[in-house]
């Protein structure tokens, strides 16, 4: 394991597939990355070619074991390090949880500088991790960046962008980074890396492993539970129009005007 | 732990932030579940203090108003250690925070610190006996209603969406108790230096785009001059929104608000038409919960179909030409 060069840490939360791309398999994998992540490692590894390599890129996924695909790909795409974050006894982990776990896995990694997680994630869109992770790390700053242009040898240096002004600001080390800008389309990877990336080894952090109260995680150490889920949306007809243009433009006419002065709409 | 003690709701306000309507809705909020439950309602104000503000957060109902004065803006850091020590003090059951980002990022310090379940955006909060405090939240992009309860835990947290509950007087029975302190100086130790500043185009006031009941949505495929044209002048004639798919967004066609997607708005109309929207992902989670959707592309293999009640395999432009 990588003990020289500090360390950045960037949190991937595994997505169910089907949320992200509901009609089509991504080769069959059931989690891919947040795409607020999927953004943040690629400008993370952007900066690594820049850098001269002056840090390690540590991407940790908190999850199932099949979620082990989404560190291969972040590997593939110019990681360091991948790590598993993952025991039965994590299941169910709400935030307050969550947050626990991830900072044993940060301390028993070691010299991390920088703690990079999405804004959001796409699921729960909570957006709570990021400052729950920076309370229990102690970190004495949390940043919104849009993107991150230069990690130096104490500080970073991003760009935030708030709706009325664009700023560039410099940050001390140790900081949590909420990375804001996401990127729906995975990236063609070459063969070649994939290859490389399949020979590397993942670590394994687990409740036996990492030095970690079992009360305080899964359902046991979560404080807010999901009792229900309903969707919002209705079921679609699904109703081809095939033939020429005129049938189009009748079904489409006929729409506008139901729609006109109608506050329910009544079809089918 | 007192048992007499009356139980309470703790309202924290944004730090350094005027007195506003978001906090008037979630403070009549949680006067609605006070009044049922005989909680007392206190609030956790460090903004400018004058006699109408005392009056308006005394109509509201407010029991106890905690209020801290400063010199000076106070930040983040500083502003979770104050009220981690109030809510030490009061210890209250629920803590209700806005669901501004300054708000969120506060509640979930605290959430950390107290160790105590967070649920955030809340668009209702109640109380069932024998199950406590019940929150309710939409998640993905909107297209679900979540049902969350506290668990394991003595205080619950929530931050509440803005625009969800409804401002009204409540008639007072006892005198809203005041309470001032002073905020300390916070410390200049600078984690953070601005290296550069440039102003970002100021946004036109806003488009209602919820406001329409139809919408006109240009893709990739309807992006020409010509299109936009005559979808414009289509929208003039129903009465419609037109907004846009990020990609156009991004080329400049359409404002940012007209953005619908993931990374814009999410919108319910009773009709959304696509003219040539290929319905990545990121633009469907937006338009998932109109009522009726019609899909417009030349591409037979666009996934907007998936989500489309009406498919139609054409060229938007032909589509548009035979309109008008």
């Amino acid at each position: 394991m990588e003990n020289e060069r500090k360390r950045v840490v960037l949190c991937i939360k595994p997505v169910k597939t089907e949320i992200l791309f509901q009609h089509r398999g991504e080769d069959g994998e059931p989690f891919q990355m947040n795409p607020y992540e999927l953004k943040a490692l690629e400008n993370l590894v952007e900066l690594k070619k820049k850098e001269e390599e002056n840090f390690c890129l540590t991407c940790i996924c908190m999850g199932d074991r099949k979620a082990e695909s989404i560190l291969r790909r972040s590997l593939a795409m110019g990681a360091d390090e991948g790590v598993l974050v993952s025991d039965s006894i994590f299941a169910g982990s709400d935030t307050v949880a969550t947050t626990y776990i991830l900072q044993k896995a940060v301390e028993k990694l070691g010299n991390v500088k920088m703690v990079v997680c999405g804004v959001k994630t796409i699921d729960g869109e909570t957006g709570q991790v990021p400052l729950g992770i920076c309370e229990r790390l102690r970190f004495p700053s949390a940043i919104n960046a849009n993107e991150i242009l230069k990690i130096k040898d104490k500080s970073v240096i991003y760009k935030y962008q708030d709706g009325k002004e664009k700023k560039t600001m410099e940050s001390k080390f140790p900081v949590v980074v909420k990375y804001r800008d996401f990127k729906m389309d995975l990236p063609m990877l070459p063969l070649v890396a994939i290859k490389k990336a399949k020979k590397k080894e993942i670590l394994l952090l687990d409740s036996k492993n990492m030095d970690i109260d079992p009360k305080k995680c899964g359902i046991k150490g979560s404080k807010t539970k999901v009792t229900e889920i309903r969707t919002k949306y209705k079921k679609k007809e699904k109703i081809k129009i095939q033939g020429n243009i005129q049938e189009m433009i009748g079904v489409i006419v006929n729409q506008l005007s139901e729609g006109e002065g109608k506050r329910e709409e009544s079809f089918g | 732990m007192d048992d007499c003690r009356i139980k309470e709701i703790f309202v924290v306000c944004d730090r350094s932030t005027e007195m506003n309507n978001h906090m008037m809705e979630i403070i009549c909020k949680a006067k609605t579940i006070a009044l049922e439950r005989e909680y007392l309602v206190s609030v956790f104000y460090t903004g400018k203090i004058s006699p109408d503000t005392l009056k308006g957060f005394s109509q509201c109902g407010v029991d106890i108003l905690i209020c801290g004065t400063s010199s000076s803006y106070i930040g983040m850091w500083q502003y979770s250690d104050l009220v981690t020590r109030w809510i030490k003090k009061r210890k209250p059951e629920l803590v209700l925070f806005q669901s501004s980002e300054c708000g969120k990022d506060i509640a979930a310090i605290i959430s950390t610190r107290f160790e105590s379940g967070l649920t955030a955006d809340c668009i209702d909060i109640s109380y069932e006996e024998g199950e406590g405090f019940r929150f309710v939240r939409a998640a993905i992009c909107d297209s679900v209603i979540a049902q969350i309860h506290g668990m394991n835990c003595n205080m619950n947290i929530g931050t509440v969406k803005e625009g969800v509950f409804e401002i009204c007087k409540v008639d007072r029975k006892s005198e809203m108790q005041l309470i001032t302190f002073q905020v300390e100086e916070g410390s200049l130790d600078e984690k953070e230096i601005c290296l550069d500043v440039s102003k970002v185009e100021q946004m036109k006031s806003e488009i209602n785009i919820n406001g329409y009941s139809t919408v006109f949505c240009i893709g990739r495929g309807a992006s020409s001059l010509e299109c936009v044209e005559r979808i414009f002048a289509l929208a003039r004639k129903y009465d419609a929104c037109v907004v846009g798919t990020r990609p156009v967004i991004e080329e400049g066609i359409l404002e940012k608000e007209r953005q619908v997607g993931q990374s814009g708005r999410s919108i319910a109309p009773q009709l959304y038409i696509g003219f040539g929207v290929f319905g990545a992902s990121q633009h469907v989670v937006g338009i998932r919960n109109a009522k009726k959707i019609i899909a417009i592309n030349k591409d037979p293999k666009a996934p907007i179909f998936d989500y489309a009640d009406y498919s139609m395999v054409a060229d938007a432009k032909d589509i548009l030409d035979a309109l008008l």
